[in-house]
């Protein structure tokens, strides 16, 4: 997987700095999930900018936060947006007008709508009916097993919690047994089962050799399910590889805390004398600490405060919001 | 394929609030059938009788029945799910464009036909018992307004496709097109489909013209074919290009 460096900021206008990608090489096989300088605008907004991946079997998770061109980027790959440039070929041809595609693929949308008035098993059986599948009536009896909604297999959609919306959409995708798999955010509105249950079947699927793709704004999800992630922020790939190099570029960012205590200067100088820290300012009349070690720190503050006798009141992070994460990585 | 489409888009265009409305609306005809038959000052005459029936069906059920009922279905077909998002599922498949905008374009007019051609069959034949000629007369309106269902459904399929303000737009049509300027302005009948379900309604009239239509018969189903073929290429080319509305 390769991902392009991204620059900070906001583009100036696409038309100008976006070439089109050479097309890729017929002779040369194709990663099932190919995206080579995609971009794609709306006027003068940039939704994605020039964009480049390839994706093999596994599970990759999609992280951005909300509005970074996640749901842009998956609509680009499932045939739903036209790239404005570059390429998005998918399962061995482009995604864009190619319904051929949707044999290989199954599609999860973010948007909750399903049609109400269907069961959870005539939904299913919907979906294998338009894939032409030979017997629809097992491969939806199976996708539905498959999402563990039989109970409720046979009651109307309309009746369903957000949840179980959720898996019937899921066993749509899965009824063709397609081996490529797009989710936009899977898990919203899953309680913790549903979603322990829901990752399991995902790291099954992948197991069998698919390539799976879901988006997702939450970090724990993506870190407790994805092998690989993709890290979107502002329309351009921030970052992109294995999980845990980028969970470490996370920790190891500088980290700001606010602290209050019963004598702030005396834990400051006590405090900047800890390896784990590396600037200690007073800032409104509270004491606020950078540190470049996480679990470093959080583990270390108490027992330096108690070494010099000061009461430690509060100790907050100032700037762990995913937002404030994903700066950190576009900055980079 | 057919079969899921088609039952999808029923039970879409039947289970709305509007289909209730749509019946009433379809209802009309009937009781203005039914007063005039009990207390009609002309009631009796056979001349009498026929006039009024192409009064009613020229005023009431092609201008206003018809298109308003074709409008509700036809931009339903596809707008109500491209409106909550479902539109997603039908096109994630690999099923031919065409097939999606024909089966879409068949349940919308059958729908419409089945609500209006009712409605007109009951009010035709309070109207026209016992008129020599009028079955003749009510089997061109019939076969008129088939037409008109499907002309009106393709176009408003169309219109539907390119802008989620295909009801408005449907409406300005109906109502300031055909209702108002192609009563004023002789040329615009070429271009209303009002005119092609009258024309095609002469046409098919047994026992020749049965309509006040502005066109020749022959113009009027040449027309409708071109209408249609365009509309459902125009519909067929935004489908097979659609795109998600912008989300983030």
């Amino acid at each position: 997987m390769s991902g392009r460096g991204a620059v900070p900021g906001w583009p100036t206008p696409p038309a100008l700095r976006v070439p089109n990608a050479p097309a890729p090489d017929a002779t040369v096989p194709l990663a099932p999930i190919e995206v080579r300088n995609a971009s794609r605008w709306y006027g003068n907004v940039v939704a994605v900018n020039d964009v480049s991946f390839s994706l093999g079997p596994g599970i990759t998770g999609l992280l951005g936060p909300n509005g970074a061109g996640k749901s842009t980027l998956l609509h680009l790959m499932s045939g739903f947006l036209r790239p404005s440039a570059g390429w998005v070929y998918v399962a061995g041809g482009p995604a864009w007008q190619r319904p051929e595609l949707y044999r290989q693929v199954g599609l999860v949308p973010e948007r909750e709508a399903v049609y109400p008035f269907l069961s959870g098993f005539e939904f299913a059986r919907f979906n294998a009916r338009l894939q032409g599948l030979p017997d629809p009536d097992a491969a939806a009896a199976r996708a539905i097993a498959q999402v563990g909604l039989g109970d409720a297999q046979h009651r109307a959609i309309g009746t369903y919690s957000k949840g179980m919306r959720q898996r019937a959409k899921v066993a749509g995708a899965l009824v063709h047994d397609p081996p490529v798999l797009l989710l936009d955010e899977p898990f919203n509105g899953m309680d913790p089962r549903q979603r322990l249950s829901m990752m399991e079947l995902l790291r099954q699927m992948a197991g069998e050799g698919r390539t799976i793709l879901f988006s997702s704004h939450i970090l724990e999800e993506v870190e407790r399910l994805a092998e690989r992630v993709l890290v979107v922020v502002a329309g351009r790939l921030a970052a992109s590889g294995d999980f845990r190099a980028i969970r470490k570029l996370m920790t190891d960012r500088p980290h700001e805390f606010t602290v209050r205590s019963s004598d702030d200067r005396r834990l400051a100088v006590a405090l900047i004398g800890h390896p784990t820290v590396f600037g200690v300012e007073l800032r409104d009349g509270r004491l606020v600490v950078h540190s470049a070690d996480l679990g470093g720190f959080g583990s270390a503050v108490a027992g330096v405060a108690r070494g010099c006798r000061v009461s430690l009141f509060e100790l907050l992070p100032t700037d762990e919001s995913l937002e404030s994460v994903f700066e950190y990585l576009v900055a980079r | 394929m057919i079969r899921e489409v088609a039952g999808v888009t029923i039970r879409q265009l039947l289970g709305r609030r509007r289909s209730l409305v749509m019946a009433l609306l379809a209802l009309v005809p009937v009781l203005v059938a039914l007063i005039y038959r009990v207390g009609g000052s002309e009631s009796g005459s056979i001349a009498g009788d026929r006039e009024f029936l192409v009064g009613l069906f020229d005023a009431l059920i092609v201008t206003l029945l018809l298109p308003l009922v074709a409008l509700l279905f036809g931009t339903a077909a596809f707008g109500a799910e491209i409106e909550d998002g479902t539109v997603i599922y039908l096109l994630a498949k690999p099923v031919a464009r065409l097939r999606l905008v024909l089966v879409k374009l068949l349940v919308s007019a059958g729908a419409a036909f089945v609500l209006v051609g009712g409605s007109a069959l009951v009010a035709g034949l309070i109207v026209l018992a016992g008129v020599p000629d009028g079955p003749g007369v009510l089997v061109g309106y019939l076969v008129g307004l088939a037409a008109g269902a499907l002309l009106y459904a393709a176009v408003f399929i169309a219109v539907s496709l390119y802008t989620g303000r295909a009801l408005i737009a449907g409406l300005i049509y109906v109502l300031v097109w055909e209702g108002l300027l192609a009563n004023l302005l002789a040329g615009i009948r070429f271009l209303s489909i009002r005119q092609y379900v009258l024309g095609v309604a002469d046409a098919a009239g047994v026992g020749g013209t049965v309509s006040k239509s502005g066109l020749a018969p022959e113009v009027s189903i040449g027309l409708a074919l071109v209408v249609l073929a365009v509309a459902v290429a125009l519909g067929l080319r935004r489908l097979q290009r659609f795109e998600v509305p912008q989300a983030d």
